[in-house]
């Protein structure tokens, strides 16, 4: 009865899974084997070149930032390291658009406010965020927070016992860092520098705003290019989307077969707590470290912004600047976007995080308690979004549903909703697997031997016991989807519009104070809804 | 062959000052359908942060009719790529266009997608302001080259197409407009058939910044990113905003070239009533006195308008502008190619 069931409920997640990501993968498979076009893409190699750079340049600085404050603040006796980590997460939840924007006005040769400084100072520049450099630069900001999540919870999982053994046998500290954890951090290391690089190589908001204007096209703004200059060249963007595709498969599968060398367990049946390194007075430099992260990746991007919210205009020339809310009031009452973009980012990224987490709480439920090839079939489809960057699910979305009658979502909020259900599927999906693993087994069955139905067992038992995993879930997903740039900016029409597209379009119009006020607007939003997910967490202890 | 016979018909009856009309029946039968259809859905890629005062107005006259819920701006590749996409997936939500460049709107009308309307306000206008109620001239933008005085030294101001290609604004110091912007290829197919294809090619040698809008290029010069801004819609050197911030508009000697910003109907509109109420408010005295003089400063083509405040009379500017449609109609379809050979190599 409990195996019918699960196959019932595995043949539903197997199917959705398949409407939801094969079927655009499967499109842009078709549309893209387009020889000529491909030939084009290799004989130009600039553009890829372009994307390897930053693919590898994004990938190598957020790892190095990201393992840094993983062991600054969960092996080290870092001061201040409870009140750090939470700090360091929140570039996560600032679009990588406004990050980008702002450091190109902090940043930018002639007129960044970090130069005018300078320039006082020293009489030259000194810092340019255009062009590559400044790409990689945002781009490694924004991601850090990837690798630290999975190389701190590679710290965090690590019985102390095996460095024990290490200096047991005459190893110096250093060495059995080197020897020992360094070793068995390796797979969440290349797990997060996977993950990086496939959403470095799908880039698009950060390339658009600091590497267009210089002439420096990644594959992202090369797709977002062929698909808004008129006549469009789809084959060429889909193209663009195949080779995309290609490479993070490989990678992907490169990463699988490195692995299955080896073996790295490390969590074991008895309970510890990672040890703490004591450093001495170097711990205060590392705090520091951390610090100045938190500054360059949130701090001075969202004062950059604020400030350029309350600035009459951004000049070159301090002495015509003056501070007032005319462009607030322009956002709340006069620029026709403000009011529908709102609405529908508010309703799709709750049907989002509602439909994520459902379908999370389902698949990591049947992953962690089904047994099967069509279990592990499901679990391989819902984590493959991994590794297919946004914008090229957003061109199989829209030759999928472009002109198909029988679901008419094309033009409508739903194929957005379809997006980003697809793309954050994988992380909804790693969250409510670890929460029901958590469970005994002998609650759900002790549920059953009652009567009651795998429906049942899973609402009554499962949902109330996961329910802080899932409240966390759909939090992550509604801050995320109401950040979605590169799916949105290809699947919009005026109807549909959503937050981050209206701040692209003032990018585009060139009101950079309006986008300033949209987004500072946006974070407030992003910002209480943290702060709804902090208090819920809190009443759960307290309770 | 027909339609040429109705255009000439019209040509005529204009010159003998018999205007085709809609009669007062007509009108309020047009009134109600578009009370009905409740609701106007304009494709455009006009940037400026007042125009939604100009659908204000509009929607002011018409109170019944929602301007806001369908309208889609942005510049004008990315326009024509979703009208384009909704009219193969036959799932246009859109009833009217306006964007700058005349190129678009030959190839819709060429492909039957546009409605034929003849609004009474033509009889405003000269008939090259038209074709035959496909399209109609909302505003000629104008292409020009403008600075930053505060950045630019006054020796090295240019006052030519050519002096674009001085040494001085070689790398990064010249900002152009993306091939997505419809001046920019109206501005790139002029210079070509003015200046020569070789002038083209020395100008990508130049290496420019290019940008996706002309608001964007404004707001670079206005940084003191670059030292000249070579694709400039010419209404943009003269916003207030812009002169007070030392941004000033240079009329190259060559000439300038045009870009027709028309208005037009699709054949498929979904509001076909208040589309057409939205077009006569367009050309008429008010809706063009409005769109080019206090929002715009661009210049009109109706009868008797007024050079805009501060700008040169657009016969003065040595105007340019295509010779011959068909040609300018097939450069249009190669434009992005042509543009990535141009600057992107």
């Amino acid at each position: 009865m409990r195996l019918r069931a699960e196959s019932i409920l595995g043949a539903v997640l197997l199917l959705l899974l398949l409407w939801l990501v094969l079927a655009p993968s499967a499109a842009v498979l078709v549309v893209g084997a387009n020889v000529p076009a491909l030939v084009r893409i290799f004989a130009g190699t600039e553009v890829l070149a372009n994307t390897l750079l930053v693919g590898a340049g994004t990938t190598a600085g957020a790892l190095l930032i990201g393992a840094a404050l993983a062991l600054i603040l969960v092996r080290i006796d870092t001061p201040g390291r409870r009140l750090l980590e939470p700090l360091v997460l929140l570039p996560f939840y600032i679009t990588p658009l406004l990050t980008a924007i702002a450091w190109s006005w902090l940043g930018s040769p002639r007129s960044g406010l970090l130069n005018l400084v300078v320039q006082r100072l020293f009489g030259h520049s000194l810092f340019n965020t255009e062009g590559p450099g400044g790409v990689i630069f945002v781009a490694a900001l924004a991601y850090a927070p990837l690798p630290f999540l999975l190389i701190a919870g590679a710290l965090r999982g690590m019985d102390p016992a095996l460095e024990d053994s290490a200096r047991i046998h005459g190893a110096t500290v250093r060495h059995a860092f080197a020897r020992v954890t360094l070793p068995l951090v390796l797979p969440a290391a290349l797990g997060a520098a996977i993950l990086v690089f496939v959403q470095a190589m799908g880039l698009f908001s950060i390339p658009a705003v600091l590497g267009m204007p210089q002439g420096f096209t990644v594959a992202g703004t090369e797709i977002y290019r062929l698909l808004n200059t008129y006549p469009p060249r789809l084959g060429q963007a889909a193209a663009w989307g195949l080779v995309l595709l290609a490479a993070t498969a490989v990678l992907v599968w490169l990463q699988s077969a490195f692995l299955a060398r080896r073996s790295y367990v490390t969590v074991t049946g008895k309970a510890f707590r990672p040890r703490l390194v004591a450093v001495g007075p170097v711990r205060f430099a590392l705090a520091g470290f951390a610090w100045l992260y938190i500054g360059l990746a949130v701090a001075l991007p969202v004062l950059t912004l604020l400030w350029a919210a309350l600035v009459n205009f951004i000049t070159a020339d301090v002495r015509l600047m003056a501070f007032d809310l005319r462009h607030f009031h322009y956002i709340l009452f006069t620029y026709p976007k403000t009011e529908i973009a709102a609405r529908n980012s508010l309703w799709l990224a709750v049907a989002a995080a509602i439909c994520v987490s459902l379908l999370a709480l389902g698949i990591g439920w049947l992953s962690v308690r089904g047994r099967g090839l069509g279990v592990r079939a499901v679990e391989q489809l819902a984590m493959a979004p991994l590794a297919i960057p946004s914008i090229v699910l957003a061109l199989g979305l829209l030759w999928t549903y472009a002109g198909l009658d029988i679901l008419p979502i094309y033009g409508t909020a739903a194929i957005l909703l379809v997006a980003y259900v697809a793309h954050f599927l994988p992380l909804g999906v790693r969250a409510m697997a670890a929460a029901v693993r958590q469970l005994h087994p002998e609650l759900e069955d002790a549920a059953r031997v009652s009567g009651a139905g795998l429906l049942q067992t899973l609402a009554r038992v499962v949902v109330p016991l996961t329910r802080p995993s899932i409240a966390a879930t759909a939090t992550l997903v509604f801050v995320l989807a109401l950040q979605e740039v590169s799916a949105s900016i290809l699947l919009y029409t005026s109807r549909s519009t959503v937050l981050a597209v209206a701040t692209f379009d003032l990018w585009e119009a060139g009101n950079a104070n309006g986008l300033a006020a949209l987004g500072v607007l946006q974070l407030a939003i992003t910002f209480v809804a943290l702060l709804a997910l902090a208090g819920f967490r809190q009443r759960e202890v307290a309770a | 062959m027909s339609r040429t016979t109705r255009r000439h018909l019209l040509t005529g009856a204009l010159a003998f000052g018999l205007p085709w009309r809609v009669s007062a029946q007509d009108r309020g039968a047009l009134v109600e359908g578009a009370r009905k259809e409740g609701q106007l859905a304009l494709a455009h890629s006009v940037s400026v942060a007042s125009f939604p005062k100009f659908l204000q107005a509009f929607q002011a006259k018409y109170p019944f009719i929602d301007v806001d819920a369908g309208a889609y701006s942005a510049p004008t590749g990315r326009v024509l790529a979703r009208v384009e996409g909704e009219i193969k997936a036959r799932a246009l939500s859109f009833d009217a266009l306006h964007v700058a460049s005349l190129a678009p709107y030959l190839g819709l009308s060429q492909r039957g997608a546009l409605a034929d309307y003849m609004s009474p306000e033509l009889a405003n206008y000269p008939a090259e302001a038209h074709d035959r109620g496909q399209w109609a001239t909302a505003r000629i933008v104008g292409v020009i080259m403008a600075y930053n005085r505060n950045t630019l030294p006054a020796n090295l101001v240019p006052r030519a197409w050519a002096d674009l290609l001085r040494p001085e604004f070689r790398d990064r110091k010249l900002i152009i407009q993306d091939a997505a912007a419809g001046t920019c290829f109206n501005q790139m197919y002029l210079l070509g058939q003015n200046l020569g294809q070789e002038y083209l090619r020395r100008l990508g040698q130049q290496r420019p910044m290019v940008v996706a809008t002309a608001a964007q290029l404004i707001d670079l010069l206005v940084r003191g990113e670059a030292l000249v801004g070579a694709t400039v819609d010419h209404y943009r050197a003269f916003e207030p905003d812009a002169v007070k911030a030392g941004i000033i508009g240079v009329y190259p000697l060559e000439g300038m070239p045009l870009a027709y910003a028309p208005i037009a109907i699709f054949r498929d509109a979904p509001h076909p009533n208040a589309a057409r109420l939205f077009e006569d408010f367009v050309l008429s005295e008010p809706g063009q006195t409005m769109l080019n003089t206090e929002i715009f400063q661009t210049y009109s083509m109706r009868t008797g308008a007024p050079t805009p405040e501060g700008q040169k009379p657009l016969a003065s500017t040595k105007p340019m502008v295509p010779r011959d449609l068909a040609d300018y109609e097939r450069a249009a379809d190669h434009f992005p190619e042509t543009f990535d050979d141009l600057f992107k190599t």
